[in-house]
């Protein structure tokens, strides 16, 4: 999505834009071979879309999240022409505004609720994460009543997070980017007073509008909100949890130079805006980087400009793929997966040349990977 | 107090006027919005034409290629507004500049941009975006960028027409900002972490720094609609204060809200633009700051052991140019006056917009 920031950059000259960036080495290979593998596209015709996600009610459903506000249905292959939820009059889009995400209860099979992450505007731009349920009579549509459990000031329009996630604990997990601007001017990212820069831990289902989960690691903690799952973040676009292990993979969007993944552990700072993946930021050079955690990847500008997270593999069709982690960039459309080639050490192999605007990666219930194009197409990851 | 006000400055202006003169001439013609000046130790002068354009005069010609084109949303008050260079421009030939362009989605956004003097050709290349993504609308977008006296570079930013956003600290609309040229935060801000100098800003355009004490003087526009008329202010800035927009206005009291050293009252408006403190000649001292709608040229002299109080206020060359943007004191004392009349508000002269060049005797 930063790729958009590139671009209204690149107005200014060509060559400013060039001599602003760095040009870092290359990933590393990885340490065996990647399974040979394509995309088959499934759904095309969409308007922007930024996510898609199952229902986890076994009914094959995908659900694509249009930008501008719009909820839609893919089944058996099909675009449904009605949309399942449309909230584009609470809504404002553009950039990186938008509806961003939806997250489908873990019982929702049998509860039909659903949580929504937009952004809205009317003098006060917000991020706002709010209750939808699913009509009673049709299950292809939602209720439009709303229930606000959650909104926070945003300062700047970019640079807003937005993926709303059940973890495996039922908590609803919510990334939320620095407030925006560059270099987070209001030092959102190490701030514990501020939800901006963070990674969030809500419990829907405890009380209303929501509960702070007590083993949250900043309750009760002075000024900490104790939301605050982990913190030192610039704009997780995209996180997601492995199946297999439970572990939470995050997807941070560099500011000049540096994209990365964070494995994300509860309580724990991963350095915005002291650093830049690796690298001091702020300030520049001879940062204090105690108790930061740094990321288990990162590139540069060589491989592109802003990264989107996706999941680690435990489908049943690509059986060499088990295991890795896979991601990618807006701007390049390159897709790699990365393996943890002994504890603690990890490498990344390039698995495809999209040629894509990924907007997001996402799940089907069986664990096949889906990629979104955000120009209009949503594609899965399929054995070649 | 606004009556007592006004017979000082009739009376106080006569005499005043009577001990100096002034003379003016044209020093360049033919911009587009001249909004905004300033001088680098090489004898260049660099302008800001709002439509995008940044132009480079030598030796008194204005250079016919543009230093360098900026893509602006040239609509309404906005575009390519401020522009300063960096007081080590000798070295590091840093030039930064505040400007409204188009995001995606065709939004209004507001940025502050380092650009950078190539000494092979001549022309501008972006440095580095230093803030991003600041909310803009058609009217009401701040845009000037001076350094002061502190070495800090200070951005004024209007409140995008959503005047709610100026008493929100953690928005940066309608505020004064304050950063290091490199874009981070000063430590010594008056608020951590923040850029905020100063809050409760409708639209400021104009500041000025008062030599020997570093008093920092702030112009801004008042209401023009539903909130009554004018009342345009001089504030006196000081580090962390709230301005009171849009709770009180004009003489309208707060507490924890500083009012306007002076206003322009519920009648007349000034629409001042760019504000300096004159240090050499008949003037040292004088704040002066010019008027867009007032079309004029407005000097107060202040009390020097009252930095509040307005010893003397007038009102020079109204309605001689049209629009006055800016105003601003060269290296070698000489004033000039960017005139405006070309902004889709004004009447202009054939060879409008021009730059004024004027000595005080």
């Amino acid at each position: 999505m930063r790729g958009l920031r590139a671009g209204a950059l690149a107005v200014l000259t060509a060559a400013g834009l060039a001599s602003a960036y760095e040009a870092p080495p290359a990933l590393e290979a990885g340490a065996t071979p990647l399974p040979p593998v394509a995309l088959r596209r499934i759904a095309i015709g969409l308007t922007q879309p930024v996510y898609v996600v199952h229902a986890g009610d076994g009914a094959g459903r995908l659900f694509v999240v249009e930008q501008a506000g719009v909820i839609r249905i893919v089944r058996d292959g099909q675009l449904l022409r009605a949309p399942f939820l449309d909230v584009r009059r609470r809504v404002i889009a553009g950039g990186e505004l938008g509806l961003l995400s939806v997250a489908f209860h873990p019982r929702y099979a049998t509860n039909g609720r659903l949580f929504v992450n937009y952004t809205t505007d009317g003098g006060n731009l917000r991020t706002v994460i709010a209750e939808y349920r699913v009509s009673a009579g049709n299950p292809d549509v939602a209720d439009v009543a709303e229930r606000v459990l959650l909104e926070i000031a945003q300062p700047f329009r970019n640079h807003n997070g937005g993926l709303n996630l059940f973890g495996p604990d039922g908590m609803l997990y919510v990334g939320m980017g620095d407030g925006g601007s560059g270099g987070d001017p209001f030092n959102n990212g190490q701030r514990l007073d501020a939800l901006l820069g963070k990674l969030l831990r809500i419990d829907v289902d405890g009380a209303t509008p929501y509960r702070t989960p007590p083993n949250n690691p900043f309750v009760g903690r002075g000024s900490a909100r104790g939301e605050i799952w982990a913190y030192g973040l610039r704009n997780p676009w995209r996180f997601s949890f492995d199946r297999g292990t439970g572990r939470l993979f995050l997807a941070d969007v560099g500011q000049n130079a540096w994209e990365e993944v964070d494995l994300v552990e509860k309580g724990q700072n991963y350095g915005w805006n002291i650093m830049e993946g690796t690298h001091c930021f702020n300030p520049p050079t001879d940062c204090n980087t105690n108790g930061l955690r740094v990321p288990i990847a990162e590139y540069g500008r060589a491989d592109g400009c802003s990264i989107t997270g996706g999941y680690v593999y435990r489908g049943p069709r690509i059986p060499g793929l088990v295991g890795r982690y896979l991601f990618g960039d807006y701007c390049s459309g390159r897709v790699w997966a990365l393996s943890e080639t002994a504890p603690g050490r990890w490498a990344a192999a390039q698995l495809l040349e999209t040629g894509l605007r990924i907007s997001s990666f996402g799940e089907d219930q069986d664990g096949e990977i889906h990629i979104v194009d955000h120009s209009g197409g949503v594609y899965v990851v399929t054995a070649r | 107090m606004k009556l007592s006000l006004s017979l000082v400055v009739v009376l106080t202006a006569q005499l005043l006027t009577q001990a100096t003169s002034a003379s003016t001439e044209i020093f360049l013609r033919g911009l587009e919005v001249p909004w905004a000046m300033d001088f680098a130790p090489d004898g260049r002068i660099f302008l800001a034409e709002r439509p995008g354009r940044i132009r480079v005069a030598r030796d008194g010609q204005l250079q016919p290629a543009p230093w360098m084109v900026i893509e602006v949303a040239d609509v309404s008050e906005a575009g390519l507004l401020g522009i300063a260079l960096d007081p080590q421009f000798a070295q590091n030939r840093f030039v930064y500049v505040a400007y409204t362009h188009r995001g995606a989605g065709g939004r209004l956004v507001n940025r502050l941009v380092r650009l950078r003097d190539d000494p092979t050709t001549g022309r501008g290349t972006v440095d580095r975006v230093l803030m991003d993504e600041v909310q803009g609308a058609p009217n009401h977008d701040g845009g000037r960028v001076r350094f002061g006296p502190d070495g800090r570079l200070y951005w004024t930013v209007g409140d995008a027409q959503q005047q709610q956003l100026a008493q929100d600290r953690a928005s940066p609309n309608g505020k004064i900002l304050r950063l290091n040229p490199d874009g981070t935060i000063p430590a010594d801000n008056p608020f951590a972490n923040s850029p905020v100098y100063s809050y409760g800003h409708r639209n400021p355009q104009g500041l000025a720094w008062q030599p020997g004490t570093r008093r920092l003087y702030a112009t801004e526009h008042g209401p023009s609609g539903g909130q009554g008329c004018c009342r345009d202010e001089v504030n006196y800035i000081e580090p962390g204060g709230n301005y009171g927009w849009p709770v009180i206005t004009g003489d309208e009291r707060r507490d924890g809200m500083v009012p306007p050293i002076v206003h322009s009252g519920d009648r007349a408006t000034w629409a001042p633009g760019g504000a300096v403190f004159v240090t050499r000649g008949p003037w040292a001292g004088s704040l002066l700051f010019t008027g867009l709608r007032g079309q004029a040229l407005y000097r107060v002299v202040l009390d020097p052991n009252d930095p509040r109080r307005v010893v003397t206020f007038e009102t020079r060359f109204e309605g001689q140019f049209g629009r006055l943007r800016d105003v601003v004191e060269a290296p070698d004392g000489a004033l000039y006056l960017l005139v405006s009349n070309r902004d889709r508000r004004g009447s202009p002269a054939a060879d409008d917009d021009r730059v004024i060049r004027l000595l005080i005797r």
